[in-house]
């Protein structure tokens, strides 16, 4: 607020001094005009470059003394204004420093409060955690009292009820067992008809899906004979044609090894040629073709 | 019977080996009288056989080269086989059955394979003629498959 007040009272002074200025500026002007007009008046010529001269010596003044006040002005604000720093520096450290004792008393007190208080708290507790105790005790007791109480009262009431419904039970309790006899007859029977047909139904189904894949399985034992015989078949052909192919080589083998040297070759020259005679002509074509 | 074209090729000479063998044998030893009496038997008794003389003349083993030659490079061959391999008694006889039956200078060269069980196979430059038994079984009208077949049912 002071810094506030302080620029304010710098800016009225700063306007007071333009507003000199500014009047001074007037009225030397008006001077020159009457001195132009007593001129005029005198029958001379007007001077003009006197005039012009005047006038930028009133503006060059007008000029020096309104920097002179601008400059005095700001002088003067700065020193307030550091003065008023200061002094507000000094206040604020003032201020801290009772603001801090304040602080210091207040948790004295608060914390020596609060002891008495807890020490109040924990007294009025004990005493009432013990008339808390009397009391349940003495609530236990009533408790129990008016358990018995009325269990009494609801064992002779249930001994009352119960005689009634004995009373009445005996007199309906041979009607209801013929009816619940009779009902029960008639609903198993019912029952009993509804199971039969079910599983004479289940039974038929059953005989009709079996005969179905005996039928299925029949016609798939028969593809598999059929296949199986096929199968069996071109095995045997095949062993066969094996057989065939290797057979001559084994009786050949046998033969060469069992026969040995007993098969002369002399024994065979009637053979041989026999073979050759029987062969002439191809053989002379062989030579000529 | 100096003359090479009257003169016959010997059954002992019965293969292209040979031919080959005794050309050799002649070329080495024509040049002398000293020479031709180191040529072998049975080549030179036939030779002598061949000869009005006791001697071998140097014509004659011309004559005879040139009839070797002319067989060396003219021939028919013919590869003879047997189960066993033949003895010269039946090599000779094969040789000349050639020789009067096919060609008078037919070449015969003999071998042996035992799988042939028996017969024989002449073989010629084009041609297999197989009187060997083994093809005789293999060619039989009744299969070894099929007997086993009738034993098997």
């Amino acid at each position: 607020m002071s810094q506030i007040l302080l620029l304010l009272i710098g800016i009225l002074i700063f306007l007071l001094l333009s507003a000199a200025a500014v009047f001074l500026y007037y009225r030397r002007l008006n001077s020159s005009e009457d001195v132009l007009e007593n001129n005029s008046q005198e029958g001379s010529a007007p001077s003009v470059n006197v005039s012009q001269s005047y006038i930028q010596d009133l503006e060059s003044m007008l000029q020096k003394a309104f920097e002179d006040a601008a400059k005095s002005a700001t002088a003067r604000l700065e020193t307030e204004f550091k003065s008023t720093l200061t002094e507000l520096v000094q206040q604020n450290d003032a201020l801290v420093q009772s603001v801090k004792q304040l602080e210091d008393s207040f948790v004295n007190e608060f914390r020596s409060s609060v002891g008495n208080m807890q020490s109040e708290l924990v007294q009025n507790l004990s005493a009432a955690v013990q008339q808390i105790n009397t009391k349940s005790n003495e609530m236990a007791v009533a408790v129990q009292s008016l358990e018995e109480a009325t269990k009494n009262k609801i064992e002779q009431a249930l001994a009352s009820v119960v005689g009634n419904i004995e009373s009445e039970l005996s007199g309906t309790g041979s009607n209801i067992k013929t009816q619940l006899k009779e009902s029960v007859l008639s609903a198993v029977e019912e029952e009993v008809a509804g199971f039969k047909s079910a599983i004479d139904q289940a039974r038929q189904e059953t005989v009709q899906s079996l005969t179905q894949i005996y039928q299925g399985v029949e016609e798939e034992k028969q593809e598999l004979e059929a296949k199986m015989r096929k199968e069996v078949e071109s095995r045997r052909k095949k062993m066969l044609s094996k057989i065939d192919d290797r057979i001559n080589d084994v009786i050949v083998q046998f033969l060469v090894e069992n026969l040995g040297d007993s098969l002369d070759l002399n024994d065979q020259q009637e053979y041989i040629f026999k073979m050759l005679e029987e062969n002439k002509e191809e053989l002379k074509k062989e030579i000529h073709g | 019977m100096d003359n090479g074209t009257k003169i016959k090729l010997p059954s002992f000479i019965s293969s292209h080996e040979q031919v080959y063998f005794y050309i050799q044998e002649l070329n080495r030893n024509r040049s002398s009288v000293a020479n031709q009496e180191k040529i072998k038997e049975p080549l030179r008794s036939y030779l002598i056989g061949l000869s009005e003389t006791d001697e071998i003349s140097a014509t004659l083993i011309d004559n005879f080269l040139e009839v070797l030659i002319e067989t060396k490079e003219n021939a028919p061959r013919f590869h003879v086989v047997f189960a066993d391999y033949p003895e010269r008694e039946i090599r000779t006889k094969i040789t000349s059955w050639f020789r009067n039956n096919i060609h008078p200078r037919a070449l015969i060269s003999f071998r042996y394979d035992s799988l042939l069980v028996g017969g024989l196979v002449v073989r010629s430059r084009n041609k297999i003629f197989d009187f060997s038994f083994r093809n005789k079984l293999q060619n039989s009208k009744l299969k070894p498959v099929d007997i086993l077949e009738n034993v098997a049912k």
